[in-house]
């Protein structure tokens, strides 16, 4: 029976059946419309048959010659894991290739086929557009999980692996296949000219393939092995925790870098992908103090900076490449209280604001990781390891200030690079970013080979000098291998004074991103939000009709 | 800025509006407004900037300067408000593969948050009036060119729009379907939806539209009604008159009249050309008369769309 004939039933003829198809549909009404088309599409589409019934068969097959070839091995001997090796490989071809691929096309064919801007303007958000797609990738997941379902539990009954680490492994499986289906949607809105995605979508096609080579590779030798995963340790719990904190983020980051590409021009596209950069940093700075904690051992917290570093390096690779102008639709929006603006005004688009939320990022985590040993001494070992494991402040100090100087000065360069050049030709965020890569490249190359030119020395004899202060590479490298900072002294005054004068134009140059005040929107905005959320007058008193 | 909006609030209105694409002016500094229920002709030859202008109208795009507005919204900082009230028909098809007439228009609903009964009376709605009914199940890769437009005209209108915005929707339909769209557009217009349509086809829209603007090279070149736009090309109306005898004399007594002029004998008929209102025509035809000629025929008429857009446009493209 169609929908239309349900809604149009009476009363006396409706069966249960019609019930409980009324409630799928208000079901569906809550889906997101994506899922649903999908849905349809893919129950009709030559490519979901094709591999549905080939892993189905493929299932079938190795089930067969495994029962066949092990004969009568399998009666009595605990051969679990030998016909797992099979089933993985085999889901591993839909869940690792095709999904992912089929959510790079689904998103870059609405591009060829002229139906993107049809969705764009409808009510649909480009958030809404790219997790409906998302949906769409986990909804063939768990078909074709559920295709080899049988085979897991025949897994299951021959022994020699039990049921939580069976539902590890394909737990794995499923993280993998969303990761790679989040990054093939990210992919497919980096460009919307034909030629570049065709390319994109053979260099992503082979990045699967490679990808899907080496997890093979990993799982089946594992499992070769005998498959034993530590259930009972529990650091091992906790390291999937600690992956799986930092794995939801990389999840939202990259959809909502992915929405953004395809949200419309005046929408504020930055500001959710900032907010959102805050919580990895969070969770480094946690995870670390946790391994600080239960190692004993400051080294953790000392790695903290290098990787916070690096982090924030790559974002302010990214921020540092966006555009001023702001749209008075993200006017409207901007913090208006001193706190706010003194707060949050760094969340607001700009290259300007970027380059100082990134340096401020930083330089809240060096003070976290200088100020932590000194206020939460370790329970356990107090003052022994105080004495002796306590890295030399100074040392810590100008660590932190190499890496703090090397970001500002890098990052803030670039960027009033990209401003001058922004004069006569627009620059995009590939670009700038590639203006950052070439600078911190030529950051290391043109100090060895300018010392190598006056000293005529070959690389080998080279000795580090002061010459080599824009040499992030070898400054930090020779600071840590040497646990001193005296051999570097004068090139951490210079790395220190150039970061402070860069960072201070940049602060001076972005005053016109901060200066921004909120906007009012117009009057015809006000009245259609009156009629959209209705504000009914409170009663003032028992007696109020109001 | 022109005006020929009868309403005093337009629902449509693009104010100085430009979009560069490189050295390219797609549009230049146009300005028009659109009254409530009324039928827009966007007229201009390929590359005149129609597309771009009608792409900013439908959010799809972003002026270089200046700024559109649907029902009081900008196009550019409010485009969710302007989506909720327009519907756009683009020049290309843009359908799924794999999907019907009804689950793709049942899809198009949803995305546009319509639910429940609601949504299925729209689609209902929708297919009554584009008269797809009977091609519910039909995969639309098997649905004809016609149909394909009145489906993507569906598309447009399920969210019950107030203004529609169609490209060259008649573009390469066969006469059959062309006039099935006409009075669909016709149609949405007595329902009071506000239209805008560019079309190729001139007399359909002379015929169509209360009000059409003259685009090329991205400016606008002429606005108003058609009867406006043909008095401003050409002010002079073409005059016929067929007398019984005494066909050169009134050749003479036109001679004398200053806003005759043009004048052409052959045999019992006369052209000239009259330059004045309907009025002051129906003025001569009396004073002819009065005159004693025996007038057995007296024709006029004003050049058709076709022939102003002919003298308006050069044909240039960018």
């Amino acid at each position: 029976m169609s929908l239309s004939d349900t809604l149009t039933a009476s009363p006396q003829t409706s069966t249960s059946w019609q019930r409980l198809e009324g409630l799928l549909e208000k079901l569906g009404d809550r889906l997101n419309p994506i899922v649903v088309k999908e849905a349809r599409q893919a129950m009709k589409s030559r490519q979901f048959v094709v591999t549905f019934s080939l892993l189905l068969l493929c299932g079938w097959v190795w089930t067969l010659l495994f029962v066949v070839s092990g004969l009568p091995a399998i009666y009595y001997a605990p051969v679990g894991p030998g016909v797992l090796m099979g089933y993985y490989a085999v889901l591993s071809v839909p869940l690792l290739i095709v999904v992912p691929y089929a959510a790079f096309r689904s998103l870059a064919g609405e591009w060829e086929d002229g139906t993107f801007e049809l969705l764009s303007i409808t009510a649909l958000s480009a958030r809404q557009i790219v997790t409906g797609k998302l949906a769409s990738a986990v909804l063939q997941m768990l078909v074709y999980y559920s295709a080899l379902a049988p085979c897991v539990a025949f897994t299951y009954l021959l022994r020699g692996i039990d049921i939580v680490s069976i539902f590890l492994l394909l737990g794995y499986s499923f993280a993998a296949s969303l990761l790679l289906s989040t990054c093939g949607l990210m992919v497919a809105t980096v460009t919307r000219v034909r030629h570049w995605q065709v390319l994109l979508s053979v260099v992503f096609v082979m990045a699967l393939l490679v990808f899907t080579f080496v997890w093979d590779a990993s799982f089946l030798a594992f499992l070769s092995n005998g498959g034993t995963l530590p259930l009972d340790q529990p650091d091992f719990w906790i390291a999937h925790l600690c992956a799986l904190t930092f794995y939801i983020p990389a999840i939202l980051l990259l959809l909502f870098i992915a929405a953004g590409q395809i949200t419309f021009a005046s929408e504020n596209r930055s500001t959710p992908i900032r907010v959102l950069l805050l919580v990895p940093q969070a969770l480094i700075i946690g995870w670390f103090i946790y391994l600080w904690r239960r190692i004993g051992h400051e080294g953790p917290l000392y790695f903290l900076i290098f990787v916070a570093a690096m982090y924030w390096a790559a974002v302010g690779a990214m921020l540092t490449g966006e555009t001023a102008e702001l749209s008075p639709r993200a006017l409207r929006r901007l913090p208006q209280s001193f706190l706010g603006r003194m707060l949050f005004t760094w969340l607001n688009p700009g290259s300007g604001t970027g380059y100082i939320f990134v340096v401020l990022n930083l330089a809240a985590v060096l003070l976290v990781a200088y100020v932590v040993p000194a206020i939460g001494p370790l329970p356990t070992l107090q003052s022994r390891v105080l004495s002796r494991q306590l890295p030399e402040p100074d040392m810590w100090f100008a660590v932190s200030a190499c890496l703090l100087g090397y970001l500002a000065a890098y990052l803030g360069t670039t960027r009033l690079f990209v401003i001058l050049i922004r004069r006569y030709t627009p620059v995009g965020m590939p670009a700038t970013f590639l203006f950052h890569l070439i600078l911190v490249i030529c950051g290391v190359l043109v100090p060895l080979l300018f010392q190598r030119a006056i000293t005529g020395r070959t690389y080998e004899n080279l000795a580090y000098s002061s010459l080599q202060a824009p040499n992030w590479a070898w400054t930090l490298e020779i600071m840590s291998r040497t646990g001193t900072f005296r051999s570097a002294l004068p090139s951490l005054g210079i790395i220190m004074f150039v970061g402070a004068v860069v960072f201070l134009i940049n602060f001076v140059q972005s005053a016109r991103e901060v200066q921004r005040t909120r906007q009012v929107a117009p009057t015809r905005v006000l009245e259609d939000d009156l009629v959209l959320h209705p504000v009914t007058p409170k009663k003032r008193n028992p007696w109020d009709e109001a | 800025m022109l005006s020929v909006a009868e309403s005093s609030t337009p629902i449509i209105e693009l104010r100085r509006l430009h979009r560069v694409f490189g050295a390219t002016r797609a549009v230049d500094n146009v300005s028009f407004e659109v009254g409530r229920g009324q039928v827009f002709g966007y007229i201009g030859p390929n590359g005149a900037g129609k597309t771009t202008s009608m792409r900013i109208l439908a959010t799809l795009d972003l002026p270089s300067a200046g700024d559109a507005f649907v029902d009081g919204f900008s196009c550019v900082n409010d485009p969710d408000r302007v989506r909720r009230r327009l519907g756009f028909m683009p020049d290309y098809f843009g359908t799924y593969a794999d999907v019907d007439c009804y689950e793709y228009l049942d899809f198009f609903a949803r995305a546009y948050g319509l639910a429940g009964r609601e949504r299925h009376q729209a689609v209902r709605r929708t297919m009554s009036f584009t008269r797809l009914d009977e091609l519910a199940t039909k995969p639309i890769r098997g649905l004809s060119k016609g149909m394909r437009q009145r489906l993507c005209l569906g598309r447009a209108m399920i969210h019950d729009p107030s203004v529609l915005i169609l490209d060259e929707p008649a573009n390469g339909l066969d006469p059959r379907a062309r006039i099935e769209l006409r009075e669909m557009i016709r149609q949405l217009a007595a329902d009071g939806k506000t239209v805008l349509v560019s079309s190729h086809i001139l007399t359909e829209l002379a015929e169509m539209c209360d009000q059409v603007g003259i685009i090329e090279r991205g400016r606008l070149l002429a606005l108003g009604t058609v009867a406006e736009i043909q008095r401003q090309q050409t002010p002079h109306r073409s005059v016929n008159v067929r007398i019984l005898g005494g066909a050169a004399e009134l050749a003479v007594w036109l001679g004398q009249r200053p806003d005759v002029s043009a004048i052409q004998l052959e045999g019992e008929q006369i052209r000239f050309t009259h330059a004045g209102t309907e009025v002051s025509e129906a003025s001569l035809l009396r004073e002819i008369v009065l005159a004693n000629f025996s007038v057995s025929q007296f024709a006029s008429h004003s050049q058709s769309l076709e022939d102003v857009f002919m003298a308006v446009t050069r044909g240039a493209v960018q």
